[in-house]
């Protein structure tokens, strides 16, 4: 029988609020495993998750949810951000 | 409870005051060194566009000042901003953010921090464990100090 490699993981380094944490990811799972695994590291609670996006390391482009990892650019060994989508205070 | 340095409350009155001219509100962000969580003491004005009812920091910034903040092995720990009138934290205000983990803390200050730099009339409020807010006496949330 043939001998079938395992799935490889691979690793990015995901930085929030200053802090960089080793994340690792399969290359064909889904934009928002790996959104929810980092949240996860950084212990942000799921009701809180939705006004954050991770970014490339180029701060403009977002690893689609939807999409392949993958195909959003993300590659070994890169930084992603981990940050809020918006920003703002006021009494309106 | 976060420790501020001294000095801290009224160099951010200073930039609220400045920048918001009595017109429009304002918002700084306190750091800290990774090694003390409790404890803050640079001021960090974001860049940002405001009118009288509103502020929005650039995301871009946001993503920069990570950055920066990892290479110097820092973490932001409060936000200040400024409201018009009264002090309390709108729907906005809890929404919006800087920071979404727990303990963080948010100040707001009234009258475009017009008044005396002081936690007199400041609204206060912490993150909660598993999201959301707790609205807190400011002088429980906030001590001026020096931590050895």
């Amino acid at each position: 029988m043939p001998e079938t490699a395992a799935p490889s993981k691979l690793q990015v380094g995901v930085v929030y609020n200053g802090m960089t944490r080793e994340v690792h990811y399969n290359p064909h799972e889904q934009g928002r495993v790996l959104f929810e695994q980092a949240c996860h590291v950084f212990e942000i609670p799921e009701q809180e998750r939705g006004a954050l996006g991770l970014f490339l390391s180029d701060n403009a482009t977002e690893v689609r949810p939807d999409m392949p990892v993958e195909e959003s650019g993300v590659t070994p060994g890169s930084t992603l951000l981990l940050r809020p989508r918006e920003v703002s205070t006021g009494v309106v | 409870m976060i420790t501020v340095a001294p000095g801290m409350l009224e160099h951010s009155f200073e930039h609220l005051r400045r920048c918001g001219d009595a017109r429009r509100e304002c918002i700084v962000v306190w750091t800290g060194p990774c090694g003390r969580v409790d404890y803050v003491d640079e001021v960090v004005h974001p860049v940002h566009r405001a009118s009288a009812v509103h502020c929005e920091v650039d995301p871009d910034w946001v993503g920069r000042f990570w950055l920066d903040l990892a290479r110097r092995q820092r973490t932001a720990r409060a936000q200040v901003h400024t409201h018009p009138g009264s002090a309390f934290h709108s729907d906005r205000d809890d929404a919006y953010p800087l920071i979404h983990t727990a303990g963080y803390v948010s100040l707001v200050v009234p009258k475009f921090a017009t008044g005396p730099a002081s936690l007199a009339d400041v609204f206060a409020a912490v993150r909660r464990d598993g999201g959301g807010w707790e609205y807190c006496d400011p002088r429980a949330t906030v001590r001026i100090g020096n931590v050895s």
